[in-house]
């Protein structure tokens, strides 16, 4: 396209070049005719209208060209300023000489005019003239004479004799003919001498005729015929009678040729001076306009030229400024085409465009590694977020850079607000939160510096509204350019569940060897007793057989007791066989509550959901289960005069996994946030009496279910127990054993 | 592209204008021209007829020249005068057939030297000399059996009196043949031309 550009810009200049000429070559025609009187230039006007319109042409593209770098000037595209001013200052330098020179050449040209018309010269042309008149003159009155002496002697002539007298007297005259007019204006006699003349006589004029019957002659040179110069003298010859008119005579005298070609002569220069005197105005006029015509040329040219020459050499700079455009638009593909190979520009375009394709490929390099890097943190972010450990990372100033969907689940999704900020900000997203990274912080600044380990781990544990967590937390630093290393991971383990299964299978070894080791003496303690009462009653007296009686009574009921307590223990460390029937659970729990009615003062309300389905359960664990849980919901309530316990049962969960959950809840005083966390391990309880197994053989049962359980507190008092057991996927149970 | 299509639009633009401003201009000047002709040739009247195979033109008119052709006159300058007749039979949605068209040229010369003027039959090569401007232009507006016999160009249909026809004459000074300072485009003061005087012939 740039090749095209470039072959038109000088096809075009190619064209104007070629209009210039013949305009120049028309307008030296123009000046050539102008100073010329000659009538052969015919086309003149043609040559000056064609010129005007040869200018109207250049100064139709002039005010386009000056249009279109307004509207360029106005729209800011780039390198029309320097445009602007490049023209502005071409036409400034082109304009002040050929002004100078016009001006001065209109005033030598009106001097040399006006040099052609010399005051002197004139005065000789008006004295030649004169003279030539004066020379005539002389010969006129000569020759006046001679006819007036003619005109006497034909005075009293008859108009028969006339002819003859006037013959005889031309005879011996100069005149070349002579002719007598009667009072009658008739032509009475003619006489020729002269083969010039014409064949008839030459009549004078009728104001001569009249003229000259009252007495008036008239001597002059006339031409006669063609170009021929004769003296005419016009007479009166009187008449005899007074009654009667005078007669006229007319008498034509031949000028000499010598004196007659001088005479033409000095006529001919006298009328050309003359003429040119005449024309003098319009030839400075001619002149000027056609010198005005070669200026306007000259200018009109010059401005063309320096439109032409700007955009020309504008090209590359304009071509370069877009170019710097789009590549500060992010266009790396930005190539200028190279007009001009050896110039300052040609190598500032060549610099560009290498510019650009380094620029390019930088840019593709760049883009290649960010993809990869990008990349490399995809993969990253999906292994992140498919391990089950949470993951912290910190950059070297402890502002927190990724949280892994494992670490937003163990502390809760208040940390997804704390990337981008400092670890110490922690307390300002929760409270838990807060509690970890207090405990991270104090380790990183004191622990880890102190021993100048790169790799730590701790336990941690937490208080959080599901109870008390314990966490695992190991910490590196990564290795980083800077002192102070690239920053820090913390990949944390939620340990609670660990700690709580290992409790619980401590427990119950513990209550498996109680239960065997405790278990077999209480039979013959409490056999013993009876057989110390039955063997020593009869023998004591009085007192002694009432003290007897209640220490063994105290034996016999501290023995059953411990085997309440032992068959408590044997039944949370036993692991029986579940005989899980098809039940459904809403008749199961109305079941259990049917026991609870009558009760005084207990109010026992069943929200049931009839949309909840039959699944597999073990229905006498099941039932122990709900006992336990309003056992506990009513116990709690013991200072309350009308205790209430409200079951609910519905379904819940996605179609592909359901659950049947069951809510105890009470409106007692909720649990002890410290006790949240352990309530299910055996012996931790608020009340003072029972074995404190309740709970965590409730949650034996649920976990042998595939269930689970989870105590809170409700927000408007009292305490919650959230019992969820898991449908059978893809199973439909028809009853029978699971 | 779009450069070259800008440049080609401009350089048409620029043609476009220019033939515009340049019918624009002929039009101005052609109003200019017209409102310019001093109309002070004023014909009178004017015969054409045929006598003995020979057309001939009788013309009177009044020539009343401007102080300043007056004066160009008297400093040298010639004037030449064209006297133009013209015969045309009308035709239907065409343009009229010409049946005749003469034009004869005659000069006025002033000679300082005599001072008398000359008026010269250009195509006759005959002169009559006068001694009076007025008597020279009565000369001039008097053109009596005048032979325009060599520019007859259709003789039959000019001499069937059946055929109605339009004969023409208007006398004007020939710009052409002024000195060539005069002839400018807007030199008003040399110009000078009759109305054309029409009369039907029969």
């Amino acid at each position: 396209m740039a090749s095209i550009l470039s072959r038109r810009s000088m096809t075009s200049a190619v064209w104007m070049a070629l209009l210039f000429v013949l305009l120049i070559a028309s307008l030296y025609v123009l000046g050539t005719m102008a100073l010329r009187l000659d009538r052969f230039s015919q086309y003149y006007s043609f040559l000056l209208v064609a010129n005007g319109l040869a200018l109207l042409f250049i100064g139709t593209l002039i005010v386009l060209n000056g249009w279109r770098l307004t509207q360029e000037w106005r729209a800011q595209v780039a390198g029309s300023r320097l445009t602007v001013k490049f023209v502005i200052l071409s036409v400034v330098l082109a304009l002040v000489p050929v002004l100078l020179v016009y001006s001065f050449s209109v005033r030598f040209l009106r001097a040399n005019i006006n040099s052609y018309f010399d005051i002197e010269i004139e005065q000789a042309l008006d004295d030649a003239l004169e003279l030539s008149r004066e020379s005539l003159g002389l010969q006129m009155r000569t020759l006046q004479r001679d006819t007036l002496n003619v005109a006497d002697q034909l005075v009293g002539v008859s108009d028969n004799m006339a002819v003859v007298e006037l013959n005889a007297l031309s005879a011996d005259s100069e005149a070349s003919e002579m002719t007598l007019i009667g009072p009658n204006n008739r032509i009475i006699a003619s006489t020729g001498l002269s083969d010039q003349l014409n064949v008839q006589p030459v009549r004078p004029d009728d104001d001569l005729v009249s003229r000259a019957k009252s007495g008036i002659g008239y001597v002059g040179v006339d031409p006669v015929g063609q170009n021929d110069l004769y003296i005419r003298v016009v007479t009166p010859v009187l008449s005899d009678d007074p009654t009667q008119e005078n007669s006229v005579l007319q008498a034509l005298y031949p000028i000499a040729t010598r004196s007659a070609k001088l005479a033409e002569s000095v006529q001919t220069s006298y009328q050309q001076y003359r003429s040119l005197v005449f024309l003098r105005r319009p030839i400075t006029l001619s002149t000027i306009l056609t010198l005005s015509l070669a200026l306007l040329l000259s200018v009109m040219m010059a401005v063309w030229f320096a439109f032409y020459a700007a955009r020309r050499m504008m090209s590359p700079v304009h071509e370069l400024v877009e170019g710097t455009r789009a590549v500060a638009e992010g266009n790396l593909q930005t190539r200028i085409y190279k007009k001009s190979k050896n110039d300052e520009l040609g190598y500032l375009v060549h610099s560009f465009n290498y510019m650009t394709l380094q620029l390019e490929q930088a840019r593709d390099k760049t883009q290649t590694s960010q993809l990869q890097l990008e990349s490399q943190r995809a993969y990253l972010q999906a292994v992140l977020g498919q391990i089950s450990s949470g993951v912290i990372t910190l950059d070297s100033q402890q502002v927190v850079n990724t949280v892994n969907a494992a670490a937003i689940s163990i502390l809760g999704d208040e940390l997804q607000g704390l990337t981008g900020r400092k670890i110490s900000d922690g307390a300002k997203i929760s409270n838990l939160t807060g509690q970890f990274c207090d405990q991270v912080l104090s380790f990183l600044e004191s622990g880890s510096k102190a021993t100048k380990h790169k790799h730590w781990s701790a336990e941690m544990d937490v208080v959080a509204e599901s109870g008390r967590r314990f966490l695992f937390v190991r910490g590196a630093e990564l290795e980083g350019s800077g002192s102070e290393g690239s920053g820090t991971v913390l990949v944390i383990d939620d340990i609670t569940v660990m700690i709580s299964a290992q409790r619980d299978a401590a427990w119950s070894e513990v209550a498996r060897r109680l239960a065997h080791e405790i278990k077999n003496p209480l039979t013959p303690i409490q056999l013993s007793a009876e057989r110390l009462r039955r063997k020593f009653s009869k023998k004591l007296n009085g007192e002694d057989t009432e003290h007897l009686g209640r220490l063994t009574a105290t034996i016999e009921n501290q023995v059953d007791s411990l085997k309440s307590m032992v068959n408590a223990f044997a039944a949370y460390a036993s692991t029986p066989q579940l005989n899980l029937v098809k039940t459904d659970p809403n008749s199961l729990l109305k079941e259990v509550m049917e026991l609870y009615e009558g009760t005084r003062g207990v109010h026992i309300e069943l929200d049931l959901s009839p949309e909840v389905r039959e699944l597999p359960l073990d229905v006498p664990r099941i039932r122990q289960l709900v006992h336990n849980l309003i056992k506990n919901a009513l116990e709690s309530q013991s200072e309350q005069t009308h205790p209430q316990v409200r079951i609910i049962s519905l379904e819940r969960g996605q179609p592909s996994f359901r659950e049947l959950e069951i809510r105890v809840e009470d409106q007692g005083p909720g649990f002890e946030l410290d006790n949240l966390g352990r309530l299910f391990e055996p012996y931790v309880t608020s009340k003072t009496k029972g074995t404190g197994l309740g709970l965590a053989i409730v949650k034996k049962i649920v976990e042998e279910h595939g269930g689970s359980i989870k105590a809170s507190n409700r927000e408007q008092g009292g305490a919650m127990m959230t019992l969820r057991f898991p449908y059978p996927s893809g199973i439909v149970v028809t009853g029978g054993d699971a | 592209m779009a450069e070259v299509k800008r440049s080609r639009r401009q350089m048409l633009v620029g043609v476009g204008l220019t033939a515009a401003a340049g019918l624009g201009s002929v039009a101005l000047l052609s109003g200019y021209s017209a409102r310019l002709k001093s109309e002070r040739i004023d014909i009178q009247s004017a015969v054409l007829r045929e006598v003995n195979n020979r057309w001939l033109f009788d013309c009177r008119a009044t020539i009343d020249l401007p102080a300043r052709i007056q004066l160009g006159l008297e400093s040298g300058v010639p004037l030449q005068f064209i006297v133009s007749v013209k015969v045309t039979k009308p035709v239907d949605f065409w343009p009229d057939d010409v049946l005749l068209s003469a034009k004869r040229r005659f000069r006025l010369v002033y000679y300082e030297l005599t001072r008398h003027y000359r008026v010269h039959s250009v195509e006759d090569d005959k002169s009559v000399n006068t001694r009076s401007l007025l008597s020279a232009l009565d000369e001039l507006g008097s053109l009596n059996l005048l032979d325009v016999t060599d520019w007859v160009k259709n003789s039959t249909d000019l001499s069937d009196s059946s055929i109605a026809k339009n004969a023409s004459v208007s006398i004007a000074l020939d710009q052409q043949y002024l000195p060539l300072p005069l002839q400018h485009l807007f030199n008003s003061d040399w110009r000078l031309a009759s109305e054309e005087f029409v009369w039907p012939l029969s």
